[in-house]
C-alpha cells in the first residue's frame, strides 16, 4: 500500500485517468525510456533541420582534402569519404532516409495489418482461413530474400524500400489484430454494445480497434527499428535510395573497400544506426511493460 | 508423433505453392530478357528466338510455372545466366560449407545465449545483469553486416588472428569468425528470452520447495530451474530462425564466404533468374523443416508434450 507506484496508479484510477496517461507517467519515471524518447525526438529534429545543422553540402566533394578520404579533423569532424565528402554532413542527411522509411513503411504495415486482421478476426470462416493462409505464406519467406526479390523485380529505389519493408511487416500486425479481435469479439463489453444495438462499424471502430492499440504501438516502435535496419541492408546491397542522396547503409558499403585505410567511413554510420535502433527497441520493450503487462 | 510430422509436412505443401507463386509472379516483373543476357547484346535474333522457344519462355505463364516447378522437384535447374554453371551443382558444392557454418554458429549462439541469460537472471538487477542486458539490446539492434565488418576490422586487420576473410584452405579457423558473428547475434536474442523464462521459473512453487528442503542454491539452479528453461529457449531458437537465415546470407556476403548464402545473394542481385525460384523455395522448405524439427524437439525435452 505504501508503494508510491500503487498509490499513484490508484489515485489515477479514482480520477478516471486513462490507461494512456498512466502508461505515459510510468514511462516518464524510467530514465532509460526518457533517454530513448529524447534520442528519437533529437533524431527527428536532426532530420528536419538537416540543411541548417550540416556543416557541409553532403554531396559536394571538398577540394581542400584533395577529393579523397581524409581522417577526422577540425574541419571535417568525422572525416571525409573516398570522394572527399563530409561524413558528418552525410550522416545528418542520412537520418532523413532512415527515419522516413522507418516510420513510413511501418505505417503501411500498420494500415494493411489492421485492415486484414480486423476482417479476418471479425468475419471469421473462409475469409479468415484465406487471410490466415496468406499470412503463413508471407511468414514462411525469410524476409530478406523477399525484400530483395521484390526490389530486384520492381526496381530499386526509395519507393521500393517503403513498399518492400511495409509489405514484410504487415503479416505480424495482422496476426496480432486478428487474435485480439477474436478474443475481444467475445468480451462482455462488446457483447453489451452489441446488445444495445451498436452497428457493425461502431463495434469495430469504437469498441474493438481501440482495444488492440496498446499492442500495435509496441509493434510499431519495434517495427520502425527493424525497418531502419532493413533500409540500411537494402542500401548496403545497392538496392536502396539512389546515390548521391546519402543513406547510412550505402555509406557503410562505400567504406567497405577502405576498411583499413579509412575506417571512419563505415564505422560512424553503423554507430548511428545502432543508437537509433536501440532507442526504438528499448522504447518498445518499456511500452510493452507500461501498456500491456500481459503481453510478455 | 510420426503422423503428426507427416500432417505438418502435408500442411506445408500449400504454403510452398503460395511462396512459389508469389516469387514466380515477381520474377515475371524482372526487367530485361534473360535469353538476351545469356547470349549477349549482339546475339543473332534467330538464335535468341530459338533459345527462347527451347527454354520454354514463349509458353503461357502458367505452363512456364509448372515446368519450372517440375524441374525444381526433380533437381533439374538448368544453367546460371551469369556463370553458365549448372545451378544444382553449385547448390550441392556450397551446401556443406553453409551447413558447417550454421551448426557452428548455432553452437555459439546456444552456449553463449543460455549462459548469459541464466547469469543475468540469477544475478537479477546486479551490474552483471545490466551490462549483459545492454549488450543483448545492442546485439539485436545492430545491423549484422556492419557487425561483421567491425569484427573483420578488429580481428583480421588489427589483431591478425585470422589471415584473411573467405574460406582459405577450408580449415576450421576460417569458419570461427563468421560463425562467431552469426552466433553472437542470435545469442543476444536467446539470452533475453532465457533470462525472462528463468525469472518466471525461479518464482514457482517447486523451486521454493527445493530451497525449503535445504538444497544448495547451485543444485536448485542447475538441476531444477535450468532444465525447465530449455523449452522456451528451444522455441526461441525456432522463432529466430528466419532472422538467422537472413543473417547467414549477409554474414557470408561480407565475409566473402563461398557458401549458399553468398551465392544466393549475389545471384539475386545479378537477377540470375534460374537461381531465384529454386533458391527461394529451398530456403522456405528448409525453414519449414527446421521449424518442424524444433516442434518435435519439445516433445523430446518435455515429456508432458505429446503430439497426436
Amino acid at each position: 500500500m505504501n508503494d508510491p507506484r500503487t498509490h499513484s496508479v490508484e489515485k489515477a484510477a479514482r480520477r478516471g485517468t486513462s490507461t494512456w496517461a498512466i502508461a505515459w507517467r510510468r514511462l516518464m519515471r524510467d530514465p532509460g525510456s526518457v533517454i530513448a524518447i529524447a534520442i528519437i525526438v533529437i533524431m527527428v529534429l536532426v532530420a528536419i533541420l538537416a540543411p541548417v545543422i550540416a556543416p557541409w553540402d553532403p554531396t559536394r566533394p571538398d577540394r581542400e582534402v584533395g577529393f579523397r578520404a581524409s581522417g577526422p579533423s577540425p574541419t571535417h569532424l568525422l572525416g571525409t569519404d573516398q570522394a572527399g565528402r563530409d561524413v558528418l554532413s552525410r550522416l545528418i542527411y542520412g537520418t532523413r532516409i532512415s527515419l522516413m522509411v522507418g516510420f513510413g513503411s511501418q505505417l503501411l504495415s500498420l494500415v494493411l495489418g489492421i485492415v486484414f486482421g480486423l476482417v479476418a478476426g471479425f468475419y471469421g470462416r473462409w475469409v479468415d482461413s484465406l487471410i490466415s493462409r496468406f499470412i503463413e505464406v508471407l511468414q514462411a519467406f525469410p524476409s530478406l530474400l523477399f525484400i530483395i526479390v521484390l526490389s530486384v523485380s520492381i526496381g530499386p529505389g526509395l519507393l521500393t524500400a517503403y513498399i518492400a519493408l511495409g509489405i514484410v511487416g504487415w503479416a505480424s500486425v495482422a496476426r496480432i489484430v486478428r487474435g485480439q479481435t477474436l478474443s475481444l469479439r467475445e468480451a462482455e463489453y462488446v457483447e453489451g454494445a452489441r446488445a444495445m444495438g451498436a452497428s457493425r462499424a461502431s463495434l469495430i471502430f469504437r469498441h474493438i480497434l481501440p482495444g488492440t492499440l496498446p499492442s500495435l504501438i509496441v509493434i510499431y516502435s519495434i517495427g520502425v527499428g527493424g525497418a531502419i535496419i532493413g533500409e540500411a541492408t537494402l542500401s548496403f546491397l545497392g538496392l536502396g535510395v539512389r546515390p548521391p542522396t546519402p543513406s547510412w547503409g550505402q555509406m557503410i558499403a562505400d567504406g567497405q573497400s577502405y576498411l583499413t585505410t579509412a575506417w571512419w567511413m563505415s564505422v560512424y554510420p553503423g554507430i548511428a544506426i545502432a543508437i537509433v535502433v536501440v532507442a526504438f527497441n528499448f522504447l518498445g520493450d518499456q511500452l510493452r511493460d507500461a501498456l500491456d503487462p500481459r503481453m510478455k | 508423433m510420426l503422423s503428426y510430422a507427416l500432417r505438418r509436412l502435408l500442411h506445408a505443401i500449400p504454403v510452398i505453392i503460395g511462396v512459389s507463386l508469389v516469387t514466380f509472379f515477381l520474377m515475371i516483373l524482372v526487367p530485361g530478357d534473360p535469353v538476351q543476357r545469356l547470349l549477349g547484346q549482339r546475339a543473332n535474333p534467330e538464335a535468341v528466338a530459338a533459345l527462347r522457344a527451347n527454354m520454354g519462355l514463349d509458353d503461357p505463364p502458367m505452363q512456364q510455372y509448372l515446368t519450372m516447378m517440375g524441374n525444381i522437384v526433380t533437381g533439374n535447374l538448368g544453367r546460371s545466366i551469369i556463370t553458365r554453371e549448372n545451378v544444382i551443382d553449385e547448390f550441392k558444392a556450397r551446401f556443406p560449407v553453409t551447413l558447417r557454418l550454421a551448426l557452428l554458429a548455432t553452437l555459439f549462439a546456444t552456449i553463449i545465449g543460455v549462459a548469459v541469460g541464466i547469469l543475468s537472471a540469477v544475478y537479477q538487477n546486479s551490474v552483471i545483469d545490466r551490462v549483459a542486458m545492454f549488450f543483448t539490446l545492442l546485439g539485436i539492434s545492430v545491423p549484422v553486416f556492419w557487425y561483421a565488418l567491425i569484427m573483420i576490422l578488429l580481428v583480421i586487420f588489427q589483431l591478425r588472428l585470422v589471415p584473411q576473410t573467405g574460406l582459405g584452405d577450408g580449415s576450421l579457423k576460417y569458419y570461427l569468425l563468421p560463425a562467431f558473428v552469426l552466433g553472437t547475434r542470435a545469442a543476444a536474442f536467446i539470452a533475453r528470452i532465457t533470462r525472462s523464462a528463468m525469472l518466471e521459473i525461479v518464482r514457482q512453487d517447486f523451486i521454493r520447495t527445493a530451497r525449503a528442503k535445504g538444497l544448495r542454491e547451485r543444485v536448485v539452479i542447475w538441476k531444477h530451474a535450468v532444465r525447465n528453461v530449455m523449452i522456451p529457449v528451444v522455441t526461441v531458437i525456432g522463432l529466430d530462425l528466419a532472422s538467422f537465415i537472413d543473417g547467414a546470407y549477409l554474414t557470408e556476403f561480407v565475409f566473402n564466404f563461398p557458401g549458399l548464402g553468398r551465392y544466393g545473394l549475389v545471384s539475386l542481385l545479378n537477377r540470375d533468374l534460374p537461381v531465384m525460384l529454386p533458391l527461394v523455395i529451398y530456403t522456405a522448405l528448409l525453414f519449414i523443416i527446421v521449424n518442424l524439427v524444433v516442434d518435435l524437439l519439445y516433445a523430446a525435452i518435455d515429456p508432458r508434450i505429446r503430439y497426436e
